[in-house]
C-alpha cells in the first residue's frame, strides 16, 4: 500500500486490504486514521469526495458549493418547516469548510452522558482531557484577536455583548497563520485552517496511511458477525471512475461517515437496531443582520470572531459574529426591485450575527430512493422562542453597538426597525417555525453511543453492539445535543476511540 | 498583523490575483471544473426555452439592471438560471420551476385579471413579487425566496459584483482598517 493522497478517480483504488478502514475523512475519520497510523498499523482512508487544490477554491459561494458540499449546498431537512443543512463533502469533511471553531466538550454534557447513557467507562474525563489537550497543540488552536484576525465586525459584537452584559470572548480556533481572508465557507485559500486535510491526514499520510478521494463505500461487508471490509464504487471523473472496488480490514473498519450518512452505511450493510437513524438533533440558527452608519466590510478578518456565550446555560442559544457570503446576504434584506438596490448598495456597512440554539427537538434519517438520504425534523414550540429570544438579543447588541437599522427576518414582523424601542416586536413573533429562515450546521446522533443495546447503536467504546470489529466515530454517537460547535468533541472522542482500538 | 490585510492586493492570496490577471471567466472557469454531481439521478432535464425567458424577466425585477454600477448587467441571467437548475437535485429543480410557474401567473389570482407576469409594467411586477416573498401560504413564501436568493447567488455571486462590494479583496481595492479599535 502506497502513502500518500489520491484520487481514486485517476489511480484506481488498488489495496486489497488494510489494517484500519477509516470511512470518511473529516473530524472523526482524521483524527481517528492519524491515531491509528501513528500506532504502526497500516490505515486506508475512503472520502467520497474529491481532494481540492488549493489553487482551484473560489471566493464565489456557488463555485465552492459545487465543489465542497454535499448536494452542493442544497440538502435539507424536512418536517413541517424546510431546513437547508449544510455539510462538507470533499477530502477534510466539514472541517474543510467551517470555521474552525474550537470548544471542548462541556463537563456537564459528558457528566449527563455518564449518568444517562453509561458511558462512564468508556469516555473517562481525563482520558478526553489529555486527548483534546494534544489536538489542541498538534491543531494550533488559538484565539482570534484584536490587531490581528479579527474583523470590525467582531469589535462590534464584543462591544454589543459588553454593554448588554452578555459573557463573550473571542472564539478559540486551529488556525496557523491566518490571513484574515474570511473565506472559511469556501475552503482556505492560505492553508491556515487545520482541516484534516491540512493537518491530521497529511500526518497519517506521513505514518504510511493512504486516503483516497472519490471512494465512494456503499456497505461495509459483515461476515460470521465480523466487520471484514468495505464495498463502494469510485465517482468522480477519470478513467477509474464508476469502477468497484472492495477493500479487507484486517482488525476493524472505522465509520466516520458523519451523521446523515453514517447511519444510513449501517442500514444498508444489515445493521439492526431499534436506535439506528433516530434521535438526530441539531443546532438550528438563523442571522440578524444590523445596518451601521460606517462601512463594516464583515468579509474581511476572521469569518467568524466573536463569540457571547453567556446565554448558553441559561437560555440555551449561542451567538456568534459571521460573515456571510454578499450573495447569501443580499437575498436577507427585504423587498425587490429599487427598494433591494438600495439595501444592496449598503451590503459593505451590514454586520451579521448568528443565534444557534441547542434544541430538543429530534428527529430521523433514513435512506430514500427520492432523496438519497432523508432527515426528518421539526422544531418544537420551546425551540422556536429560544431562538426569537436569541434573535431579541442579537437585535439588542446590534443597536448598542451603533447599529442604524436591524433587519429581522422574520415572517409577520416588521421587515426592519430602526431603534431599541422596536425590539419589543419579537415579544410577539410567532412560535412556527415556518416564520423563521433558518438553517442547521451542528448535527448529532443516528447511531446514539450508550451501555444499553436497546437504546443504542454502540457500545461505551464505539463498537457496534453484537458486531466485532465495527466502529463509528463520529458525532453521529453522541447521545445528547452539546450545546457547542462539535469538532472538537468529535476529534477529542474519535482520537480516544482509536487510542484503545490501536 | 497579517501583511494581505492590508496589502493593495487586500485578502486575495497571490495565485488568485494572478489568475485574476488573466480575466473573470478564466478565472472563474478554472474554479468551476470537477464541480460533483448531485446525488441521485442525473441531470438531464433542462428548462423550456420560454421558462429561461421568464427566469430572466423575473430575476430582473428582482434585481434590476444598474445594480452596483451596472457592473452585472450583461449577465445572462436566464441562461444562468437555467444552468443552474440543470446542476441541482430533482427537488430543488421542482422549486426552481414552480417560483417561475407560480410568479408568471400570480397576477391572474393576485390581480384578478387576464394577465401574466410578462404584461405588467415594471411597479406592477414588483408588487407581485413582494406579495409573494410575504405571502402567509410558507410553501409560496419559501419558493420565492428561495427563486431570490438563487438570482442574488447568480448575480451579486459574480467576481465583478463582489468586487464592487470590496468583499474577500477581489477589487484589489484597499480594505477599510478593519483591525481597528471602536471608538
Amino acid at each position: 500500500m502506497t502513502p500518500g493522497f489520491f484520487d481514486a478517480a485517476q489511480t484506481g483504488l488498488p489495496v486489497d486490504a488494510a489494517d484500519f478502514v477509516v470511512v470518511g475523512s473529516g473530524a472523526g475519520g482524521g483524527a481517528a486514521a492519524r491515531v491509528l497510523a501513528q500506532s504502526g498499523a497500516r490505515v486506508v482512508v475512503l472520502e467520497e469526495g474529491p481532494l481540492i487544490e488549493t489553487a482551484k477554491l473560489s471566493p464565489v459561494m456557488r463555485h465552492s458549493m459545487a465543489t465542497l458540499f454535499r448536494n452542493r449546498g442544497k440538502q435539507a431537512a424536512f418536517g413541517r418547516a424546510t431546513t437547508p443543512l449544510l455539510q462538507g463533502r470533499c477530502v477534510g469533511g466539514t472541517t474543510f469548510v467551517n470555521s474552525a471553531i474550537i470548544w471542548r466538550l462541556p463537563a456537564q454534557v459528558l457528566a449527563d452522558w455518564h449518568a444517562r447513557f453509561g458511558l462512564a467507562e468508556g469516555l473517562p474525563a481525563a482520558a478526553l482531557d489529555a486527548a483534546a489537550a494534544t489536538i489542541e497543540e498538534e491543531m494550533h488552536v488559538r484565539p482570534v484577536a484584536e490587531g490581528s484576525t479579527a474583523g470590525r465586525q467582531d469589535l462590534l459584537m464584543r462591544d454589543g455583548a459588553e454593554r448588554a452584559h452578555i459573557e463573550g470572548r473571542f472564539l478559540h480556533r486551529n488556525e496557523r497563520g491566518c490571513k484574515g481572508s474570511g473565506r472559511c465557507l469556501h475552503g482556505c485559500p492560505n492553508e491556515a485552517k487545520q482541516s484534516t486535510t491540512i493537518n491530521y491526514l497529511k500526518r497519517a499520510a506521513g505514518d504510511g496511511a493512504a486516503i483516497y478521494a472519490h471512494a465512494q463505500v456503499e456497505r461495509v461487508l459483515i461476515e460470521r458477525g465480523r466487520a471484514a471490509g468495505v464495498s463502494g464504487h469510485i465517482g468522480g471523473s477519470g478513467p477509474a471512475a464508476r469502477g468497484r472496488f472492495r477493500v479487507g480490514a484486517r482488525k476493524a473498519v472505522v465509520v466516520c461517515a458523519s451523521v446523515i450518512q453514517s447511519p444510513n452505511l449501517l442500514r444498508r450493510s444489515g445493521v439492526a437496531s431499534p436506535a439506528l437513524g433516530e434521535h438526530f438533533m441539531a443546532h438550528p440558527g438563523t442571522t440578524v443582520m444590523g445596518i451601521y452608519p460606517d462601512r463594516v466590510n464583515m468579509w474581511v478578518g476572521a469569518s467568524q470572531g466573536y463569540e457571547a456565550y453567556g446565554l448558553r446555560d441559561t437560555l440555551g442559544v449561542k451567538l456568534e459574529s459571521i460573515n456571510v457570503p454578499p450573495e447569501v446576504a443580499a437575498a436577507r434584506f427585504p423587498g425587490v426591485g429599487g427598494r433591494l438596490a438600495r439595501y444592496l448598495e449598503r451590503l459593505d456597512h451590514v454586520a451579521c450575527w448568528s443565534v444557534a440554539v441547542r434544541a430538543e427537538a429530534e428527529g430521523r434519517i433514513r435512506p430514500s430512493r427520492l432523496l438519497g438520504d432523508k432527515v426528518t425534523y421539526n422544531l418544537g414550540a420551546r425551540d422556536v422562542d429560544r431562538l426569537r429570544q436569541g434573535m431579541q438579543r442579537l437585535a439588542e447588541m446590534h443597536f448598542l453597538a451603533g447599529a442604524s437599522e436591524v433587519v429581522t427576518g422574520v415572517h409577520g414582523l416588521p421587515e426592519v426597525i430602526s431603534s431599541a424601542d422596536g425590539l419589543r416586536c419579537f415579544d410577539s413573533a410567532p412560535l412556527d417555525p415556518r416564520a423563521y429562515t433558518m438553517m442547521a450546521t451542528h448535527l448529532f446522533g443516528g447511531c446514539r453511543a450508550g451501555a444499553d443495546p436497546a437504546r443504542s447503536v454502540v457500545d461505551p467504546s464505539l463498537k457496534v453492539h453484537g458486531l466485532e470489529g465495527l466502529y463509528v466515530m463520529d458525532a453521529s454517537i453522541f447521545p445528547t445535543n452539546i450545546g457547542v460547535n462539535p469538532q472538537h468533541s468529535i476529534m477529542t472522542i474519535a482520537a480516544l476511540a482509536a487510542q484503545r482500538l490501536s | 498583523m497579517p501583511e494581505s490585510l492590508h496589502s493593495e492586493g487586500g485578502t486575495l492570496p497571490a495565485h488568485e490575483r494572478r489568475a485574476l490577471a488573466r480575466g473573470y471567466e478564466a478565472w472563474s472557469e478554472a474554479r468551476t471544473q470537477g464541480c460533483e454531481p448531485v446525488r441521485g439521478r442525473a441531470n438531464t432535464k433542462s428548462l423550456w426555452r420560454f421558462e429561461v425567458r421568464w427566469a430572466d424577466a423575473i430575476g430582473r425585477t428582482l434585481l434590476p439592471r444598474g445594480i452596483l454600477g451596472g457592473v452585472v448587467d450583461d449577465v445572462d441571467l436566464g441562461q444562468l438560471y437555467g444552468l443552474e437548475y440543470g446542476d441541482s437535485p430533482w427537488y430543488i429543480r421542482l422549486v426552481m420551476r414552480a417560483s417561475l410557474w407560480l410568479t408568471w401567473l400570480a397576477p391572474i389570482w393576485i390581480r384578478k385579471r387576464p394577465r401574466t407576469f410578462g404584461r405588467l409594467a415594471q411597479a406592477e411586477r414588483e408588487a407581485v413579487l413582494e406579495r409573494l416573498l410575504s405571502s402567509d401560504h410558507y410553501n409560496i413564501r419559501l419558493t420565492l425566496m428561495y427563486f431570490k436568493l438563487t438570482v442574488t447567488t447568480l448575480l451579486i455571486g459574480d467576481p465583478r459584483a463582489l468586487a464592487r462590494l470590496g468583499a474577500y479583496g477581489l477589487g484589489g481595492e484597499k480594505p477599510p482598517r478593519a483591525l481597528r479599535s471602536l471608538p
